[in-house]
């Protein structure tokens, strides 16, 4: 299984936002302020199987 | 299964970050389960830290989930504080496009990711294996066999 960097693809996303990615995770097809949203513009794309990840306030080294 | 590590973003001139500007985490894609509803496949964090999976509370609401209605609990992280509310609903959680387990997930606010694998709920239903001797890392996991 190859790796997948998302760290150029999702670095300048605006902080605290929801984000919807390609099924093979290449590229992002929304990004916006509820999961709901990214989800729903996803679906008006066409794209099936999005995948959605939260960005954080800041991308520092977290525990969680 | 097994799976390389993830890269998302980190500041380039943190002292743990490499120069490449990126951190690895072992991140599975899942799907969360309710009856006829789902969420689309999210990145969860395998996270051994974590006693339960937990996850933001936005995606409850896909779920059809009034997260309110949960049993609640308080959940402390590693900064010393006051816990947070947490909200446990029963859901099923698809592991890749592997695995269905049933879970009692934890739902909360201010969770800085989208969803963490912990021990109840994940590391109960699966072995999993860390292994930091390949670059990028792998996380391994095996699917216990449930008692019956």
């Amino acid at each position: 299984m190859k790796a997948v960097d998302l760290s150029e693809l999702l670095r300048n996303v605006p902080p605290e936002s929801w984000v919807a990615l390609s099924p093979e995770q290449s590229r992002i097809i929304a990004a916006g302020k509820t999961a709901k949203e990214v989800i729903e513009k996803a679906m008006k794309d066409d794209i099936e199987e999005p995948v959605v990840i939260w960005v954080p306030k800041e991308w520092i080294p977290a525990v969680y | 299964m097994r799976k390389p590590y993830t890269a998302i973003p980190a500041a380039e001139d943190d002292p743990l970050v490499r120069k490449d500007g990126k951190i690895w985490l072992p991140i599975l894609s899942v799907k969360l389960i309710r009856t006829h509803l789902y969420t689309p496949s999210i990145l969860a964090v395998v996270d051994s830290g974590s006693p339960c999976c937990i996850f933001r509370f936005d995606l409850a609401e896909i779920l059809g989930l009034d997260i309110a209605s949960g049993e609640v609990g308080s959940m402390a992280g590693i900064i010393a504080g006051a816990g947070a509310k947490i909200y446990y609903h029963n859901v099923k959680l698809q592991v890749e496009s592997d695995w269905v387990v049933a879970i009692k997930a934890g739902f909360m606010r201010e969770l800085p990711v989208v969803g963490l694998l912990g021990r109840k709920g994940f590391f109960e239903n699966f072995k999993v294996l860390f292994d930091h001797s390949v670059h990028p890392p792998e996380v391994e996991i095996t699917r216990i066999a449930p008692v019956i």
